[in-house]
């Protein structure tokens, strides 16, 4: 539903994105992590056709990004928070609005989340709050029932109850759409997202099943009979040694046995799963030190 | 609302925890034989959770003859539905590691934490229907 082949963009000198490779499977909740400036909304931006690529290509519910027609653009859906809202309208009428422009507009769906996100029909855009515009937006998105839904930081400075409200609605959809997400809260996304990306200075650190990441990652903690310097794997990231204490995160784990092997005389082995959370911060520091 | 709770913590795949909780119900009774499991669409929905994941938990309980699909109805609690003695000493593993490190902290003796756990047996077996 959505690819890029070597997909760059320059800002000036800037790389924002660096022949990034992405294949989104059908259905899949696809979540694209980073730091800011990672080039996560520029990814997007070139899906959508915003901006010119500067090298490469992209592809989003079957069609090249630079050929999308008004009628591609109904299949897909874009909820952003610096994306535009009338401000004058209420928000009944900024939903009517839009309906014009979906021949598939699905007035049970809208209802439906107009009560799950008490949304305040009579209300102008301009007076509403981060939380309840975002709502708004990805309501009018849903309702039209895009098979494909790019979503920018869309728990940014929400609270707990509409959080967990907006990854209803997205779960809701998840049998019947594609959806890419770019967002940096982890900790949000990991129950239901199924693939994880990480992006840093434009370049794609990694991308894969949330599943398999989950089973290959492990935090490590080894105790030697005597303290020993060895030759480091480069899937054991964040190496530490402190005398016969020592500590990393395996990013291919295969049980204990293929670490005992490494060092001569092993104590204790200590083996924990990491929350993606965790992952993400361990990428991270392996990523500022190369 | 589905029947049973999950609280998923990070760090551990979903669908184990997911299959987990559903597992306890049943065993613990608040799921009955021919009760209603709850569809794909609403399981994913109330827990949170990918549809393909619902649909992955409700396949594994049924594959472990947990549930069976009854045409027309959906998935039902399989009459009798048992579990191996190995999978029940997983069910409790967490509360018993929980039971265990509290005790620790309070400066138990094992002795004394096993006494405390067969009186709690003695008192309470006789009122739980099982």
């Amino acid at each position: 539903m959505i690819r890029t082949f070597d997909l760059t963009k320059r800002f000036g000198k800037t790389m924002a994105l660096d022949r990034v490779n992405l294949d989104l499977p059908a259905n899949s909740i696809f979540a694209l992590a980073g730091p800011n400036g990672a080039g996560k909304s520029t990814l997007l931006h070139l899906l959508l056709n915003h901006f010119r690529s500067d090298g490469g290509q992209s592809e989003i519910a079957g069609v090249d990004s630079r050929k999308l027609s008004p009628k591609d653009l109904q299949k897909i859906g874009y909820v952003a928070e610096s994306r535009h809202l009338p401000e004058w309208m209420q928000v009944a009428e900024f939903f009517r609005y839009t309906s014009q422009f979906y021949p598939n507009w699905q007035p049970d769906q809208l209802r439906d989340l107009i009560g799950l996100f008490r949304l305040p029909m009579e209300a102008k855009v301009s007076s509403l709050s981060r939380g309840k515009r975002m709502q708004v937006a990805l309501a009018a998105t849903l309702a039209y029932r895009p098979q494909v839904l790019l979503l920018d930081e869309p728990f940014q400075g929400l609270d707990v109850l509409v959080r967990d409200q907006v990854i209803e609605s997205i779960v809701e959809r998840s049998a019947e759409s594609t959806v890419l997400l770019a967002s940096h809260d982890l900790a949000e996304i990991e129950s239901f997202a199924t693939h994880f990306s990480y992006l840093s200075e434009g370049r794609l650190k990694f991308s894969g099943d949330i599943c398999q990441l989950q089973s290959e990652f492990r935090e490590v903690e080894v105790v030697l009979r005597e303290a020993v310097e060895i030759e480091v794997p480069g899937h054991w990231m964040n190496y530490s040694i402190q005398g016969e204490y020592v500590r990393f995160t395996d990013s291919k784990y295969a049980g204990t046995d293929a670490i005992r092997e490494r060092f001569q005389g092993v104590a204790d082995i200590t083996v924990r799963n990491l929350p993606l959370r965790a992952i993400f911060v361990e990428m991270a520091r392996e990523g500022q030190k190369s | 609302m589905i029947p049973f709770r999950v609280e998923l913590v990070p760090g551990e795949p979903v669908y184990e925890q997911v299959v987990f909780a559903a597992k306890k119900a049943i065993l613990a009774g608040r799921l009955q034989p021919g009760d209603a499991f709850p569809s794909v669409r609403l399981l994913a929905k109330a827990v949170k959770i990918h549809a393909n994941t619902a649909q992955k938990v409700i396949a594994e309980l049924v594959g472990e003859g947990l549930l069976e699909v009854r045409p027309g109805i959906g998935t039902v609690v399989t009459a009798g539905a048992t579990i191996s003695k190995r999978e029940r000493g997983k069910l409790l593993h967490r509360e018993v590691e929980s039971l265990v490190v509290e005790a620790l902290r309070l400066g138990m003796q094992r002795e004394e934490l096993l006494s405390a756990v067969e009186a709690g047996w003695h008192s309470l077996s006789n009122q739980v229907e099982v």
